[in-house]
């Protein structure tokens, strides 16, 4: 009698089974309209190439702090978002002028921004900021080191405290307002000092 | 104690079965469960089950199934490479670093709670998406939650449980206080939403991890008197499987060149040197790719120029990133071929087998017998074989300095030198400015990337004319006295460029051989009509590429038959691709052969 050959050998692929559907849906993320105004208003900035390049035809300059407040920042943010963006400037670092241009825009958000006080983290920046507190008329902290003309032409309530080191010409302008705290060093005071109330807490130039 | 394969299996299917071997169960284990990078190792503490089940009632499986699913997911969500733990930690240390003014032990243990805490969201929002890995991440999180006694860190992670919740679309009740932060939460970028994976783009990491910092930051300053969480609370919850100076410090020379390679790829040249740094501050020792001998000296007629190391090792890793493929051409060679044309007398000493004892009797007579004269002569012939390189590339003022920022021309000059170089070919370099000086085709691969990444900074002066139209007074004056003072880069429109190339230098470099040449300029040059007409003269130049990027507007008459190609391009992220893509055209001979012929 004969028998059929019977196969023993087991098939792996036996045991495996369509692989069911995953059901895989999107992360729900709900970006601050602030902070992503204050980030395309800078792209804009920075795309608007050096200062004065047009200087035959009266184009608007680049960093003009009139033409930043008035086109470039948004209608609405808070002094949080300011304070997110700040860690949003560093993709931007190797734009042209981005010391003058962050540094006239941030002022111009922080002056914009609603409420009375303001802190900004700038340690992380390879570039230290010009113009930081221009025309400022509330409270700002500062934490990392700025370039030049900090607290250029303040109001009569601005105050700075810097946790860090300013650069020349604090205080420039024809501004008599202000008061500024330097936790760290400036390497100039603007002569004549318009501004009264310098100080600087460690080394540097004390007035 | 050991664990179910099976379910091992099933966690790992939920990953698509990534390479790693079975997790290992330890008695005890500080952080209740972790994966370790520097093996790639999996371990769970079995006192951490233990304590899990038998205070919230779940399964020893189910249990075993979250932790496994959330360890594994550090492999294949994130962070995944060591090149993002290097970044993260970087990018931790400049935004909560506290500049020696907290103590560095509690320093590090909130970049490294932050950072841990981050790698968890990023992991497990990436699960709660995912239907199969739902449930088992939610179920295990949920009962973990319960076996935390520190405030702080229960209030982080009910925070991020009810996140986790809001992101699987199932409602969870969240304390009133913490409502605020679950908003700001929901800012954050943990995963792309285009592709669910956790943020590439090195700028939005760090977006996402200064926002998630500033909450746990905030939340510290709120319940926590210390201002640093308890890590004295043993569970899966606690900091403690992510140090970030351990990962780095028990890295190997090889991951961590490899890390630095990957990071280099994604940072500017600026914040990669802040990195190096950044490492060595820590105590992270780094591979030492220092050339065995200096590199040459860089004479021209105004001194010594230096060469930043530093520069020209970044230059180097990243080049590596765009790999050339090379085939060889047929090229016109000289070579020599051996032939036999006459007889002499063979002697005792000389080789037997060239002799020619047939002509003597058959028998080998010294002084009698023949042999062949075997004689070599040059001949003209084509052969399969790579042209030499040679690179010219302006340095003058105008040009960006490759050691503050990526220098797009730089880079694809370093590029194609590297893949001639790889090739046998010998590379030779032209570095222009206000002076010229010549590098001699060299196979010393350091100094020829030396003298490509050397920065001269002449042949550029300001034009105050412009420049007072351009400046207000006040600046303008402030310009004039003191320079130095001047806020921002004098304006290329102010920038007058006075630069002609040396015919002596480039005569001698296309003296020999077979050339191909690489140009990077901005225009400007008084003399590149004439450069060029040389050029296309000159026999022993192969091909040659000139990419201006038109800054100077300079105007040339491309010769449609000529060798020379000359590219336009206004953006210089561009210079690499056509580098690139010419660089392989001209060695792929059979490609470009058939591209032309179609």
């Amino acid at each position: 009698m004969k028998t059929k050959p019977q196969l023993n050998a087991k098939d792996i692929f036996d045991s495996l089974r369509r692989e069911r559907n995953q059901q895989q849906s999107s992360p729900e993320i709900v970006p601050s309209k602030g902070l992503a105004g204050l980030i395309d208003g800078f792209r804009r900035l920075t795309r608007m190439g050096h200062l004065r390049t047009d200087y035959n035809t009266h184009c608007p300059e680049a960093y003009n702090y009139d033409l930043v407040s008035e086109i470039l920042i948004p209608e609405s943010y808070t002094a949080h978002d300011v304070r997110t963006f700040c860690a949003a400037l560093q993709k931007f670092q190797d734009t042209e002028i981005f010391e003058i241009k962050a540094g006239v825009y941030l002022s111009s958000a922080v002056n914009h921004a609603p409420e009375d006080s303001v802190e900004l983290p700038l340690a992380h920046l390879r570039k230290d900021l010009h113009y930081m507190g221009y025309k400022l008329n509330k409270k700002m902290r500062i934490v990392g080191n700025v370039g030049m003309y900090l607290g250029c032409d303040m109001g009569p309530k601005g105050e700075i405290l810097l946790k860090g080191n300013a650069g020349d010409m604090v205080g420039y302008g024809a501004s008599h307002y202000g008061k500024i705290t330097i936790e760290g060093t400036a390497k100039s005071i603007s002569e004549p000092a318009p501004l009264r109330d310098v100080v600087c807490v460690k080394g540097g130039v004390l007035k | 104690m050991s664990i179910d394969k099976k379910l091992v299996e099933k966690v790992r299917g939920w990953y698509h079965f990534p390479p790693l071997r079975e997790p290992e169960i330890v008695p005890e284990l500080e952080g209740g469960a972790h994966f370790d990078f520097s093996t790639s190792d999996t371990r769970i503490s079995e006192k951490f089950v233990r304590e899990i089940t038998e205070r919230t009632g779940l399964s020893r499986d189910e249990c075993l199934e979250g932790i496994l699913t959330h360890e594994i997911g550090h492999y294949m969500i994130f962070p995944r490479t060591l090149g993002t733990i290097m970044l993260s930690g970087k990018m931790l240390d400049d935004f909560f670093g506290s500049r020696g003014k907290e103590p560095a032990e509690a320093e590090r243990k909130k970049q490294n709670f932050i950072f841990q805490t981050f790698a968890d969201m990023t992991d497990d929002t990436s699960s709660v998406l995912d239907g199969n890995r739902r449930d088992s991440i939610l179920k295990m999180r949920t009962a973990s939650q319960q076996t935390i006694d520190d405030e702080v860190n229960k209030n982080i992670r009910s925070l991020m449980l009810g996140y986790l919740h809001r992101q699987a679309g199932i409602g969870y009740q969240l304390e009133d206080g913490l409502k605020p932060y679950l908003e700001r939460m929901l800012q954050i970028e943990f995963l792309s939403p285009e592709n669910n994976r956790a943020p590439q783009d090195p700028q939005k990491l760090r977006l996402s991890l200064f926002q998630w910092g500033d909450i746990v930051n905030d939340l510290l300053k709120q319940h926590g008197a210390s201002g640093t969480p308890s890590l004295d609370d043993l569970s899966m919850n606690a900091p403690g499987d992510a140090d970030i100076d351990e990962i780095l410090k028990n890295a190997p020379a090889g991951e961590i060149r490899r890390a630095l390679r990957e990071v280099s790829d994604k940072i500017s040249r600026g914040e990669y040197k802040q990195v190096r740094e950044w490492l060595k501050e820590r105590g992270v020792e780094l591979p030492d790719s220092s050339p065995e001998k200096p590199y040459v000296t860089i004479g021209t007629s105004r001194g010594e120029l230096q060469v930043d190391e530093e520069t020209v090792r970044y230059y180097r890793e990243l080049s590596k990133e765009y790999p050339l493929p090379v085939h060889r051409k047929p090229i016109s060679t000289e070579k020599t071929k051996k032939s036999f044309e006459e007889t002499e007398k063979w002697v005792i000493g000389k080789e037997p087998l060239q002799a020619l004892p047939n002509l003597s009797g058959g028998m080998l007579l010294p002084g009698i017998t023949r042999k062949v004269r075997v004689q070599e002569r040059k001949i003209q012939t084509t052969d399969y074989d790579i042209p030499h390189l040679l690179t010219v590339i302006d340095s003058s003022g105008s040009m960006p300095n490759p050691s503050d920022r990526k220098s797009q021309a730089v880079l694809a000059a370093v590029c194609a030198a590297r893949a001639y170089h790889v090739q046998d070919s010998a590379v030779g370099v032209i570095n222009f400015s206000g002076d010229s000086f010549y590098l001699p085709y060299t196979r010393d691969l350091n100094n020829a990337l030396a003298a490509i990444v050397a920065y001269q900074g002449g042949g550029t002066s300001v034009d105050m004319d412009i420049l007072k139209k351009m400046l207000r007074p006040e600046e303008f004056r402030l310009y004039e006295e003191h320079p130095e003072l001047h806020v921002g880069r004098v304006p290329q429109e102010a920038l007058k460029k006075t630069v002609d190339l040396s015919l002596p230098s480039f005569r001698k470099a296309l003296e020999s051989g077979s050339i191909d040449l690489l140009m990077f300029t901005d225009g400007g040059i008084g003399n590149l009509e004439e450069v060029l007409g040389f050029f296309e003269e000159t026999n022993t130049l192969h091909r040659g590429t000139i990419i201006l990027t038109d800054r100077y507007a300079q105007p040339i008459t491309e010769k449609k038959d000529g060798k020379i190609r000359i590219y336009h391009i206004k953006d210089e992220k561009d210079i690499p691709n056509i580098v690139i893509g010419d660089v392989r055209g001209n060695l792929n001979y059979h490609a470009s052969h058939y591209a032309a012929q179609k």
